[in-house]
């Protein structure tokens, strides 16, 4: 049975109930993987902090290049192993420096990743962090330009991809921190991590993504276990040097070749049903690709209602469920064939 | 360079297709800015004699 390549996007910063904090869509696309058999997601998805989960089947793509591969302009090329540069704000302090050198120096020993060169960012980067009027999470960067030089540095040093560290504001005791430990709100650093990496992939052409460096925080007792993967480490840095260490190539699609993946070989959309506003979820509506829309609540309602859209998006009620039209629309059952009841056919008139 | 974010609220062209609103955002928000990261954050219906407006969060590249 040939995969069918199916695309999952759980937005970034938007507090979804599965997939808005550590990782935890992760066994969702684990499943999704294995109904496809080929998955493409982002580090969203796949980002436990010091959890990862390595699955061939699935394509680690961050957010703006899954926006460029649903529009058709990008193509995804596998491959065996890329070579990680590491970028660190130059705001870290030399002990969390220490501690991410670590971590990378961990992954090359115990995981045999390929990591390096190392650069640090001329100057302090300068997150902010903010929230639109949706209450999703967003930011900026004071000096984007230094983190494009830095990756400029690295890229021309032979790294292929790259896993960049930003200092972020340390916000110990704010009630937004307080809610997202106790499984409430959105992840407030996720909008901005969105925005460093979306800026370097957008400027470099090649596969990066972001972890944020941040004090350790205090014992929580009432920790909710979806936010527990970002509480077992110093850093969050080994699900990126992980989910970048087989990422696949990112290609101009006029020069993909007949192995890589392109838009066109899109089989279905999994996104959550209020997210469709989405530049990906746009696209794929675009360019007729199968949308499964799944109830996973977050702070939006832009749902296939909304847009006037009618049968052409498909309504699950859980990623097991969607997981089960995944593979009925991979093995050619028709969906219409497993539910009831099953209206007699009527000629047309 | 320089990084904005920016909320633009925008009516819904009538005969403009839910399967066409991903250029014509672009479109619309190329005018701020070169889009980096953007999503269409809520369609509000109730202006019903003016058609739907939607509301556009996006960090821009001026």
């Amino acid at each position: 049975m040939s995969p069918l390549p199916t695309l999952m996007v759980v937005p970034t910063g938007i507090g979804c109930v599965i997939g808005g904090y550590a990782g935890d869509a992760l066994p969702s696309a684990r499943l999704l993987a294995a109904a496809s058999g080929c998955l493409i997601t982002h580090p969203n998805v796949m980002n436990g902090a010091s959890l990862y989960w390595k699955d061939p089947r699935i394509h680690y793509v961050e957010g703006y290049g899954i926006d460029r591969f649903a529009a058709g302009d990008w193509a995804l090329r596998p491959v065996r192993q890329q070579r990680i540069g590491l970028l660190l704000d130059a705001g870290i302090e030399p002990e969390l420096r220490q501690r991410h050198l670590q971590v990378a120096d961990g992954c090359r020993a115990t995981l045999g990743l390929e990591i390096g060169p190392v650069v640090v960012s001329d100057v302090p980067l300068g997150v902010h962090l903010g929230l639109g009027q949706s209450g999703a999470s967003w930011g900026t960067l004071e000096r984007p330009d230094a983190l494009l030089r830095a990756g400029e540095r690295l890229k021309a040093k032979g790294a292929t991809a790259i896993a960049v560290v930003a200092r972020f504001p340390d916000d110990q005791g704010s009630e937004a921190l307080q809610a997202y430990r106790h499984g409430r709100g959105v992840d407030a650093l996720a909008g901005a991590e969105a925005v460093i990496s979306h800026l370097l992939v957008r400027h470099l052409e090649i596969p990066c993504a972001h972890a944020p460096a941040l004090s350790a925080l205090p014992l929580d007792p009432q920790l909710d276990p979806r936010a527990a993967g970002e509480e077992l480490g110093y850093t969050f840095l080994a699900c990126v040097l992980v989910g970048l260490s087989q990422a696949p190539e990112l290609v101009r699609r006029s020069a993909a070749n007949i192995r890589d993946l392109v838009a066109d070989d899109l089989g279905v959309l999994v996104v959550p049903e209020g997210s469709l506003g989405g530049e990906a979820a746009l696209a794929c509506l675009e360019r007729k690709v199968p949308v499964i829309c799944v109830t996973n609540p977050s702070l939006l309602q832009v749902t296939s209602t909304v847009l006037g859209l009618g049968s052409e998006v498909l309504q699950a009620s859980s990623y097991a469920e969607a997981a089960g039209m995944v593979l009925a629309l991979r093995e050619g059952v028709s969906l219409s064939a497993l539910m009831r009841p099953l209206p007699a056919l009527k000629e047309m008139e | 360079m320089r990084l904005t974010s920016k909320t633009l609220s925008l009516s819904w062209p009538k005969d403009l297709k839910a399967s066409d609103l991903r250029r014509w955002v672009k479109d619309q928000l190329s005018i701020h800015g070169a889009p980096l990261r953007w999503a269409i954050t809520s369609v509000n219906h109730s202006a019903q004699d003016h058609g739907p407006v939607l509301e556009i969060e996006a960090v821009l590249i001026e």
